[in-house]
């Protein structure tokens, strides 16, 4: 696996375009297309902004730390964090016929990813949420 | 991100640029809401909006609620391809109605 990124931030809402501006960066070093780079951002976005809405709250002085690599063209995100435990009953879309503001973004994780599941965290995390994309 | 509001006989305008998400679209939000308040049409510009998620995309779909609610027209303008593909995968792109450009003003209405 190349190593792309691995960056703490703070589970801050102003935190995001940050966090945006760094995958923007790592998706065109693994060779992702614009398109495909655009897709990977907002997927990873919104389970970031899950991490800051769901696993933490909204809490002040919380962070998560985002790894990215490849290996033979998939894309591999990680997305680590100390919030509430999580499992992937929590990754269930809601209806689209359902029309009401939120609960849109494990949608696009899951529209925009091949797969997206948590795995065993490593030491020193609560959840480890990981998105993969094949990209060539 | 930027918001700008203006009368648009007959409408109420509202123009998003830049970065629609999780930071700001509480503002657009309030923005849209505060506009219904006053019992006019609204249309919300997207043509400047580089970045939206479903955060942004919430604050359309109650905006276009409370309309509904009280019997006001709702639209998008010019919506920006980036907020275009974001709509799409909501499937919201065919539930907000469209308009490709903004109407003529209509003074005096």
């Amino acid at each position: 696996m190349q190593a792309l990124l691995d960056q703490t931030f703070a589970a801050s809402s102003r935190a995001l375009a940050a966090v945006r501006a760094a995958l923007r960066e790592a998706c065109q070093q693994a060779g992702c297309g614009e398109e495909c780079a655009e897709q990977c951002v907002l997927a990873v976005n919104e389970a970031c902004m899950n991490v800051i809405q769901h696993g933490y709250q909204f809490a002040d002085g919380q962070h998560f730390t985002l790894r990215l690599g490849i290996a033979d063209g998939v894309l591999q995100a990680q997305l680590l964090d100390n919030g509430v435990l999580a499992t992937d009953a929590d990754l269930c879309p809601r209806a689209l016929d359902e029309l009401r503001p939120g609960g849109l973004g494990v949608l696009f994780m899951r529209e925009l990813m091949d797969q997206v599941g948590y795995q065993l965290a490593p030491q020193g995390f609560t959840n480890c949420l990981q998105l993969t994309k094949r990209i060539y | 991100m930027e918001i700008q509001i203006e009368d648009w006989p007959p409408y109420q305008l509202v123009r998003l640029g830049g970065d629609v998400d999780l930071h700001s679209s509480p503002r657009a939000r309030e923005a849209i809401l505060d506009c219904l308040k006053q019992k006019m049409a609204l249309l919300v510009d997207l043509s400047a909006v580089a970045y939206m998620d479903s955060s942004g995309v919430a604050s359309l779909v109650e905006g276009y609620q409370t309309a509904k609610k009280h019997g006001l027209e709702f639209g998008l303008v010019a919506v920006a391809p980036s907020a275009m593909k974001v709509l799409k995968l909501a499937r919201l792109d065919k539930v907000f109605p469209m308009h490709a450009t903004l109407p003529e003003r209509r003074a005096g209405v």
